[in-house]
């Protein structure tokens, strides 16, 4: 009996030893890359819980061993393991035709074929590392993500974001006459990627609002054999986003929420205090200013004969005190803290026959400034069916609704009052302003308001079959809707509609709609042979893609008192501000046939080419036709004999890729034949007919030629190396240059030289420290590019600015900063004194300086940037961090905020000018010139080039962000527990820290109004 | 399944490439017929430079006042700084330009318009006409600025581009001489194009186009030439009910000639409008007679407070405004009838007859109500030049009388209205420069004027 007892008891001990659970880490990797890969969905089956791996493919579950995990990732056989180790590593193998369902291999973007991908440059971005980052723009969130992809923003929230994959590949705008965001937009137009969504063509601004929850992974394509597959539209390089999308086995619900505060971070610079201001006023001695007209010499030079004479220094004197007794600080009193939330809910599921995935999500940002919000609303639905065992369709769908709200003026935006207005003056609304005379505070906010609305719906259909078992059909019909409308107004009581306008004529109106629609279309052919040791897949394709945008905007006056719509424009007045409209509608169209082909010798050697021929609907018919063609070669060496059971390399490749690409971005019809259109204008009611450009018949396409070297490496499972070189050619690179104005345009579209891109790319993936209940694993990159002018056709420079110096010279890089060397003040007259090129010097105010004494003083744009990922686990406890940097860049100081001439002393200045002005004879060191330069001569112009002393390094380290998370045990809820597979809750900072030496505000935009707003958040994830 | 692919194939090979620009025409014989070429013509009509205040803020009509001093680019502009000539002369140059190239597009599509009846050819001709005019005033703009003022000794000096062609070129200027021809030519032709009636004044007429004639041939030193054009106009009575409608509705008074409709307040470049005040008050020295009628017409009387706190009585510019808070535009007379006489006068003196001189200038102040001239005590060109500004206040054409005749000028500061700059008669800004990029990008246009 007791023997029996005590049987009884070991076995029960060993049943709950058996049953009891262990923490299993492991790492997913490619079985043939060696590389991880991150979110892979893991399933216990025995538990039926599931998790995902995280951005370096690793995961860690609580289960038992003996348990089975399975592993599903899309374009990826599954995988079952049988757990029998705390410590595990599981390979996954890529799906193949030959083997799989076509479920299987289902790829929602057709373009995304495997033959491509072994060669070409084509990286993924693993986007676990920025999911929980709160952001409404995923395009920000991708800075530092990726060697070679290279992220800027200007500053100011909703501003046009820099996104650029390897240099740009045409010359910066430089004309004149628009302002910095139409030239970033333009810039943006022909320098950006092609953004694909599920394999049909999306819009920037549309990619810009995908909720990152909905997406299973971004792929960067840099280099010609993997653009090469997109033709015309590709040459800046290609951003293939895969949506999430249902899977096979239990459904599950995923729920999450982030909701924290915007702070509002530092100014950018510090302005003077009214103590300072006010003695500044009087050494400036401006009359519009209290500092000057209360001070005792003023008073005493013009009332000299005054009998009250000592009474009102006297009143001066009490006044002066009384404002300096006044201290708003205007960053404090403008800016405010906001907050942000998001939520996200989504279910996915499905069986052997159809799977599905459905999500929701609403965000809403509170910017920096009263009333200024972005709300954004996002849906995706994926759904999958498999009609036979040789026949799947697949719809892919989503919308996003955002609408953001701009309530001030343009004209006085509450960015740069900060920096304008005094510190002893109030936000009170009676009391003439002296920094806006004329105005009080009221009548420099809510001047206006702007609304904007984006809404976006796109809808894809993909099928797929098998014909034979080597050759597979796919196509893709899809569309992408964009209906973005804007109002803006001018309210009726605004200090601009109150003068000289008549009351039934006062305030604006304008509303404009925009419906952009895309159509793409895409039918291709795989396939995919085995034999012996050879191993060959073929591809051809043909698509088509048609963009249409139809504009349609109002322009009205005479608003009524209760109504801020354009429902209120009064359609009575005539003159100057009768109600206009204008309408615009262009559609484009480009379609193409592309052949492409891989041959595989025993896994070690590869050889890869494709050719594409691409028509354009912008060119004349003869001139319409493009082709673009590829060709690699890839050696595995880690598959040779001496390398393959070595344990420290478990990978090594060695990628070489040639290819040819073109571009037409940047080119309208117009440009490139006569056209004439009607203006808004008439005279004498007869409608204005104008030619738009000065057309140029000789316009050509642009060429691409890009090498790409790459080497990945793989040491053990812990580390992977990706190193890369390339060389990227524009040649008939495409550019606005200035004609002669005597032709009647100021600017035509030409072909203008060759350009270089040059750079090297590294990015590494590690596991450091894998012990016990602790891992440390890494990401980090670094790229280096640099462009240079190889040929300019005409001639060896180019001028577009009219400045002394030229724009572009052959033989140097496109960003150059010239300017002058600056030699300092001179302590006897206040001016500024520059050095020649002969080493003479030349005063600032009465000579000019020559085209030769223009100096190099750096490059804009940083060659060096990258970024670093690090992530802590310990136990449930997750910690990571985000680190971005650039360096080797320089930019010029914004002297926004120093003032420069004694007029002007009535707005703020920078804390500190009056230390750093001359003032009179003797004043040695300075670094301002003297503010007393009414009858000018050259001073201005010299003050407005960049010099050795306005010229700073934009270096910078910026701590993007941190988050903390803890993964709840589920088991320990209890009974709720066992309904949760997941349960995660974090906490983040986005923005924390810049570390820079740059002294001219925010080190990235350069200017003063970019300073980025620190976000804190917690945060919960949970499935069920 | 495959019915499927094949719907998708038939489906793309159908894709068109020639897609058709919904709200453009492409093709320069777009302009097919009249009524479209009257279209283009209302685009040449657009692109003329219509700010004829700049001139008068060069010339001595203004005096400017402290509120300018938040204005500062405005007052070095009065001041003749070089860079804010630069900056007037970019905008004048490819202004004028641009309307030259309007006009050439149509110019040369006009032959090959055909026409279904005499009206339309009639009709096509008046277009026609009028676009050689608009290019011919944009010359003679461009010459009076950018060329010297014409003598004997500089009748080879370098004035402007003439520009026939559409597309990008690089073209040499040509002599004054050529210059003065082309108008000439140009202006000969359009007189005969002109049809005989139906027109209006918001156009160019024959009347219009041989008065922009009359006052070339007097830049031109062609004395009899000009008097013999102003002879055949002067006809009309002028009295104060002309003026007075000349300033309310232009296109009905005897008084104008030519008139442009217009979209922009033309005051606006003297005018504070964030503040609501004029930066700019008149000439103190420009004084009437007691009976003139024009100053009611010319000036509305405020009264201004000093920097040091005195209310003095100014004369704010009236004309195209009845109080100074008026923002609305208004039609704008640019070529007048009374500025016949001015040019007759002025070419009867360089004829060296001044007593016919002073006669022709006794009957305009007669129309004015002003006191006739019976008593030479100055030079007759400088009273025949005041006189002229008194009539011309504002309108811009000062500028070109003092370049003309060799006249220094003088600048006054904003705080006391002291004289503390003269720009002397042989200043090289007398002369725009030919702006960068004209130079940067037609190096066939060099050398700039002197001086830049």
């Amino acid at each position: 009996m007791y023997r029996l007892v005590i049987i009884v008891l070991l076995c029960l001990q060993i049943t709950s030893l058996c049953a009891q659970q262990v923490l299993v880490k492991g790492k997913i990797l490619d079985e043939q890359t060696k590389t991880p890969i991150p979110g892979v969905h893991i399933y216990n089956f025995s538990k039926t819980k599931g998790t995902a791996a995280d951005f370096n493919g690793e995961f860690q579950v609580k289960t038992s061993l003996g348990d089975t995990l399975i592993f599903s990732m899309i374009g990826y056989q599954i995988q079952e393991y049988i757990i029998d180790d705390q410590q595990i590593e599981v390979y996954l193998k890529e799906s193949s035709l030959e083997l799989n369902e076509l479920v299987v291999l289902a790829k929602a973007n057709i373009n995304d074929i495997d033959l491509r991908r072994s060669i070409a440059s084509v990286s993924s971005i693993a986007l676990d590392k920025i999911r929980d980052r709160p952001s409404v723009n995923i395009i920000e969130a991708l800075q530092g993500q990726e060697a070679g992809v290279f992220v800027q923003s200007s500053g100011e929230l909703g501003r046009p974001l820099k996104i650029r994959i390897r240099g740009t590949s045409t010359l910066p705008v430089k004309v004149e006459g628009i302002s910095e965001e139409e030239r970033a937009l333009l810039d943006n137009r022909v320098n950006q990627p092609l953004f694909v969504l599920d394999g049909q063509i999306i819009s920037a601004d549309a990619f810009a609002t995908l909720n990152i929850n909905d997406i299973q992974e971004i792929k960067v394509l840099k280099d010609a054999a993997a653009n090469a597959l997109y033709g015309v539209k590709a040459a800046n390089g290609v951003i293939e986003i895969t949506g999430k999308r249902g899977i096979n086995g239990k459904t599950e619900n995923s729920f999450s929420f982030q909701q924290g505060i915007t702070l509002k971070g530092q100014p950018a610079a510090q302005m003077m205090n009214s103590t300072e201001k006010l003695e500044f006023e009087r050494l400036s001695q401006n009359q519009g200013t209290p500092g000057y007209l209360y001070s005792e010499e003023f008073i005493r030079r013009n009332f000299a004969n005054d009998p009250n004479l000592e009474a009102l220094v006297l009143q001066g004197a009490q006044k002066l005190d009384s404002l300096r007794q006044i201290n708003t600080d205007w960053f404090e009193e403008l800016a405010r803290v906001s907050t942000y939330q998001s939520y996200n809910l989504s279910t996915r599921g499905g069986s052997d026959r159809y799977r599905f995935y459905v999500s929701g999500n609403y965000t809403r940002q509170g910017g920096k400034f009263d009333g200024n919000t972005i709300d954004r609303y996002t849906g995706r639905l994926s759904y999958e069916y498999n009609i036979s065992e040789d026949l799947h369709f697949m719809l892919n769908s989503g919308f996003g609704f955002s609408e953001s709200k701009t309530p001030h003026s343009s004209a006085y935006s509450p960015t740069e009052l900060i920096y304008q207005l005094n510190s002893y003056e109030k936000s009170v609304d009676n009391v003439e302003l002296v920094s806006f005379p004329g105005r009080t505070f009221t009548n420099l906010v809510n001047q206006f308001s702007k609304n904007n609305k984006d809404n976006r719906f796109n809808f894809a259909a993909t099928l797929f079959s098998r014909v034979s078992k080597d050759i597979q059909l796919s196509s893709i019909v899809g569309m992408d809707y964009l209906n973005s409308g804007s109002l803006s107004i001018v309210p009726r009581d605004a200090f601009s509609e109150l003068i000289g306008i008549p009351e039934n004529e006062r305030g604006q109106v304008r509303k404009s709609k925009n419906v952009n629609i895309n159509f793409s279309s895409n039918t291709r052919i795989n396939f995919d042979k085995k034999l012996g040791d050879h191993d060959i897949s073929l591809s051809a394709n043909f698509d088509y893609f048609r963009e249409s945008a139809d504009f349609i905007g109002i322009l009205g006056f005479g608003l009524p008192s209760k109504l801020n719509s354009g429902a209120g424009i009064n359609n009575d007045i005539e003159g100057l501000r009768r109600s206009r409209t204008s309408s615009r509608k262009t559609t484009t169209a480009q379609q193409g046939v592309g052949f492409s082909g891989l041959y595989q010798w025993k896994e070690k050697l590869e050889w890869y080419a494709s050719y594409k021929l691409d028509g354009s609907s912008l060119l004349p018919a003869d001139k319409r036709w493009n082709t673009f063609w590829s060709t690699g070669f890839g050696y595995t060496l880690s598959n040779e004999n001496f390398l393959r059971y070595s344990t420290l390399i478990s990978r090594a490749k060695l990628r070489v890729t040639y290819g040819v690409t073109a571009s037409l971005a940047g080119i309208s019809a117009s440009q490139a034949v006569p056209t004439f259109a009607y203006s808004s204008n008439s005279y004498q009611g007869i409608r204005e007919f104008v030619l738009q450009n000065l057309f140029n018949e000789d316009l050509k396409p642009e060429k691409n030629t890009s090498i790409n070297i790459g080497l990945d490496l793989g040491i053990a499972s812990k580390l992977n190396l990706r190193l890369e070189v390339y060389r990227r050619r524009t040649e008939e690179m495409l550019l606005t240059a200035p004609i002669a104005p005597s032709n009647g345009f100021t600017s035509q579209l030409r072909n203008v030289g060759v350009l270089d891109n040059k750079g090297i790319e590294l990015s590494l993936n590690a596991t450091i420290i894998s012990a016990g209940d602790f891992t440390w694993s890494a990401f980090g990159n670094i790229s280096y590019n640099q462009n240079l002018i190889v040929d300019l056709y005409d001639g060896d420079e180019l001028n577009l600015s009219n400045n002394p110096f030229p724009d572009y010279v052959e033989g140097q890089p496109a960003d150059l900063l010239y300017g002058l060397v600056d030699l300092g003040i001179h302590p006897v007259d206040g001016i500024p004194r520059y050095r020649r090129a002969d080493n003479s010097e030349f005063h600032g105010d009465l000579e000019r300086p020559e085209a030769e004494d223009f100096v190099i003083l750096g490059n804009s744009t940083p060659p060096f940037s990258g970024g670093q990922y690090h992530s802590f686990r310990y136990k449930n406890w997750q910690f990571s961090f985000d680190l971005y940097f650039t360096f080797g860049g320089k930019a010029v100081l914004n002297n926004g905020s120093v003032t420069l001439n004694m007029n002007d002393s009535h707005r703020n200045a920078i804390a500190g000018q009056i230390g750093r002005t001359w003032f009179e004879a003797g004043d040695e060191g300075k670094i301002y010139p003297t503010i007393f330069n009414g009858a000018r001569g050259n001073l201005f112009d010299n003050i407005g080039f960049a010099s050795t002393r306005t010229v700073d390094r934009t270096d910078f380290v910026r701590l993007n962000s941190m988050v903390l998370s803890y993964s709840v045990n589920t088991e320990k809820l209890g009974k709720i527990g066992d309904h949760i597979n997941m349960m995660r809750l974090f906490s983040q900072i986005k923005n924390i820290a810049t570390w820079s030496a740059f002294s001219g505000g925010d080190p990235e935009s350069a200017n003063l109004s970019g300073s980025a707003q620190p976000v804190i958040t917690l945060g919960l994830n949970a499935s069920f | 399944m495959k019915k499927i692919f094949i719907l998708l194939l038939l489906f793309q090979t159908s894709c068109n490439l020639d897609l058709p620009i919904e709200d453009e025409i492409t093709g320069l014989d777009a302009i097919d017929d009249v009524d479209i070429a009257n279209e283009a013509l209302s685009g040449v009509y657009g692109a003329l430079p219509a700010d004829y205040m700049i001139f008068s803020k060069l010339a001595d009509d203004f005096y400017p006042n402290h509120t300018i001093s938040d204005n500062r680019s405005d007052y070095q502009f009065y001041r003749w700084d070089a860079q804010e000539i630069r900056f007037l002369s970019n905008n004048l140059w490819t202004g004028y330009y641009q309307t030259i190239s309007r006009a050439n597009v149509l110019l040369n599509q006009i032959p090959v318009i055909s026409t279904a009846n005499s009206q339309d050819q009639e009709k096509l001709d008046f277009i026609h006409a009028q676009t050689l005019c608009l290019k011919a005033f944009s010359y003679f703009f461009l010459v009076q600025l950018y060329g010297p003022a014409y003598s004997e000794a500089n009748r080879e000096q370098l004035s402007i581009i003439l520009k026939d062609n559409i597309g990008s070129e690089s073209l040499p200027r040509v002599s004054l001489d050529k210059a003065y021809e082309e108008i000439e030519e140009m202006l000969l032709t359009a007189i005969e194009l002109f049809p005989a009636d139906g027109l209006s004044k918001f156009r160019f007429s024959p009347e219009s186009a041989k008065a922009l004639l009359a006052k070339t041939y007097l830049n031109w030193q062609k004395y009899d030439s000009a008097i013999t054009i102003c002879d055949e106009l002067l006809s009309e009575t002028l009295n104060e009910e002309t003026y007075q409608r000349l300033w309310s509705s232009p296109a009905l008074s005897q008084e104008a000639l030519l008139v442009f409709e217009n979209e922009t307040f033309q005051y606006a470049s003297i005018v504070d409008a964030s503040a609501n005040e004029d930066e700019y008050y008149t000439n103190f020295e420009i004084v009437y007679d007691a009976d003139d009628y024009r100053p009611q017409y010319n000036f509305i009387e405020e009264q201004f407070r000093t920097l040091s706190n005195q209310l003095i009585d100014v004369f704010y510019l009236g004309k195209l405004r009845q109080v100074i808070t008026e923002r609305q535009p208004r039609p704008l007379p640019v070529i007048r009838l009374a500025e016949l006489y001015f040019v007759k006068s002025e070419a009867q003196l360089k004829n060296s007859d001044e007593d016919a001189a002073l006669a022709t200038l006794n009957q305009i102040l007669q129309i004015r109500g002003a006191d006739e001239i019976t008593y030479i005590n100055q030079p007759f060109i400088e009273i025949l030049l005041n006189e002229k500004q008194k009539e011309f206040v504002g309108e811009g054409i000062r500028y070109f009388d003092l370049k003309r005749n060799g006249f220094e000028l003088e600048r006054v500061n904003f705080n006391r209205n002291e004289q503390d700059l003269t720009i002397a008669a042989d200043d090289y800004r007398w002369l725009l420069p030919i702006p960068r990029n004209e130079l940067e990008q037609n190096e066939n246009a060099r050398p700039d004027n002197p001086g830049w």
